[in-house]
């Protein structure tokens, strides 16, 4: 079942945007899909799909470290062994506390302990809802909790359960509207998918975050292609976008003029295509449906071997 | 002085096109054995709880360091002390420095960039951090702006926590109005002073529920900075507006947020 990152480095660049257009566009055409909000810190995509909510899971896969205070005499061992600066002391300078957010997981306090005081718990890293769009396919989304230090885990278990909602979409394609930066969820939402659409702004920030995003999507080995945004910003840096993307053998899919139907179709919390399909935006869509479609199948012919490079003895 | 924390796509030094120097390694413990002294014991394996070690009985430990995180807990369980410490770069600190051409001030720059495919940015954040307070106390600076990433997760929490004033910076729009409220609520949560900054005020009609949020969480909306083509010009001229193009709208509005963040500090 082929997945598709979209991903940006730079937030802001567009990602939920086309993302919700592209889902439509292909809906009205026919091709059976399923689309992911991988943004686990701040989902936004369901909020354009209005969707009828379905189904929810709860992933308990984290844990902290709690200290039973009954037992504990400060003695601070934990604090120097924690490698995360998550145990400290409190104001007064004696009392040791777990600052939760910080706290990995990893049981460190709990091993060098003298007095067996601490203890790991089980907590909710977040949870994946299902809805079922107005449109007809589902919309995944995943949200990770404030404490839980886990955005990538949460990629992963809201891809697996993507796969249910494939099932019932009945779905060839799962469309994953990908996190900003380039960290862990980054990671998580581009490792093993077929094909990663990159998209950039014509700014001296754009540039330099779709360079440092593409170094995860070389890593990978995924085929990728590029959508410039917002694209009669700025000329020159424009053209030093088109240039890189020759050099490193990049498509570019599309090019998106910077048009106020986008912030504009957002208010009324639908995709852009949706609200206004007689606008120039809604046109190059089409145009970039057709590309992606294209390089979808190119990529799915001729898959990369990721174990090529590695010599087996 | 400036940190930019956003340790995943690093921009304050593009945005305002200065040299970066004095980099160093952000670096984080990663196991190595010395396997005369291992006696396949596999104690290694059962402590460690990101599944980074594979150990079989009577044969030498893997160790995998892709997804180890550093804790330490295979060389403090290893009875024989035969795991010592390896390293592992995680990414970079930088410094650099903004010179303001129009009275010759210059702001210091704290930088701090994970290295690609690397997950762990909580730990180059705090580096980051630890690094710019030790020269902020040096050069005797009054005020640090931290320059946070988007989203609410581990690396957002590590930059903000310990902050005086925390500004939030969103549009009129429901995707900010959305993504507000989850970095208030975890404010509220944490105890962290709040204001709210509306930017490309006027992209649409109206102000999006931003009110109804500040309400909702009593938090101040410190400033509106109205959509302004010239801010986008200075943006991509790698320029702030405030000093290329002081009379535009927000320009002014950038000035009045600055007099209001410094009453309320």
């Amino acid at each position: 079942m082929p997945e598709v990152a979209i991903v940006s480095g730079k937030g802001g660049c567009g990602k939920t945007t086309l993302s919700a257009s592209l889902a439509y566009v292909l809906k009205k055409r026919g091709v059976p899909i399923t689309i992911l909000d991988a943004d686990v810190d701040a989902p936004d995509l369901q909020i354009l799909f209005n969707g009828e909510y379905e189904d929810k899971t709860v992933i308990r896969a984290s844990r902290m470290a709690k200290i039973d205070y009954d037992k504990c005499t400060n003695c601070g061992v934990c604090v120097d062994a924690c490698q995360f600066d998550a145990i400290r002391y409190k104001d007064d300078g004696v009392t040791v506390y777990i600052d939760e957010p910080f706290c990995e997981g990893c049981g460190v306090c709990k091993l060098v302990c003298p007095v067996d005081a601490v203890s790991l718990e089980e907590y909710e890293t977040g949870d994946v809802t299902i809805f079922k769009s107005n449109l007809g396919f589902r919309v995944v989304t995943g949200h990770v909790g404030p404490q839980a230090e886990a955005s990538g885990m949460m990629v992963n278990e809201a891809r697996k359960i993507s796969r249910i909602a494939m099932i019932k979409d009945k779905s060839d394609l799962l469309l994953i509207d990908g996190p900003p930066g380039i960290g862990c969820p980054v990671i998580s939402s581009v490792s093993g998918t077929d094909l990663v659409i990159l998209i950039t702004e014509p700014t001296p920030t754009g540039l330099h975050d779709l360079k440092r995003v593409y170094e995860i999507v070389k890593h990978f080995q995924i085929p990728a292609v590029l959508v410039i945004n917002k694209a009669d910003i700025h000329e020159p840096i424009k053209q030093k976008i088109i240039q890189w993307a020759k050099q490193n053998n990049i498509e570019i899919i599309g090019e998106i003029p910077l048009e106020d139907v986008v912030p504009r179709a957002i208010v009324q919390m639908k995709p852009v295509v949706e609200v206004f399909p007689e606008s120039t935006f809604a046109k190059i869509m089409e145009d970039i449906t057709n590309k992606f479609l294209e390089k979808l199948d190119e990529v799915l012919k001729n898959p990369v071997n990721p174990y090529e490079k590695y010599e087996i003895k | 002085m400036i940190v930019d924390t956003d340790v995943d796509a690093p921009n304050v030094s593009t945005l305002l096109n200065t040299e970066i120097f004095n980099k160093k390694e952000v670096t984080g413990f990663v196991p190595e054995v010395n396997l005369s002294e291992c006696i396949q014991c596999g104690k290694c394996a059962e402590v460690c709880l990101m599944h980074a070690v594979i150990a079989v009985p009577g044969r030498n430990p893997i160790f995998f360091h892709d997804l180890c995180n550093g804790c330490t807990a295979c060389k403090i369980i290893c009875p024989t002390n035969a795991i010592y410490d390896g390293k592992k770069v995680y990414g970079w600190t930088y410094e650099s420095k903004y010179v303001i051409e129009e009275n010759n001030n210059t702001i210091d720059i704290v930088i701090g960039e994970l290295k690609p495919n690397e997950p762990r940015s909580t730990t180059v954040v705090h580096e980051t951090k630890k690094r710019a307070k030790e020269l902020a106390e040096k050069k005797h600076y009054d005020f640090i702006i931290v320059d946070v990433a988007p989203g609410a997760h581990c690396n957002v929490m590590s930059a903000v926590i310990d902050a005086d004033l925390v500004l939030a910076v969103t549009e009129t729009t429901p995707f900010g109005k959305h993504d507000l409220e989850l970095i208030l609520e975890i404010f509220k949560d944490r105890n962290i002073s709040a204001g709210i900054v509306i930017n490309r005020y006027g992209l649409v009609e109206g102000d999006g529920g931003i009110d109804e949020s500040a309400k909702k969480y009593n938090v101040e909306i410190m400033a509106k900075i109205p959509l302004d083509n010239r801010l986008i010009k200075s943006y991509v001229n790698t320029k702030p507006v405030v000093i290329s193009d002081p009379e535009a709208p927000s320009a002014k509005a950038l000035e009045q947020l600055t007099n209001r963040v410094l009453e309320v500090l």
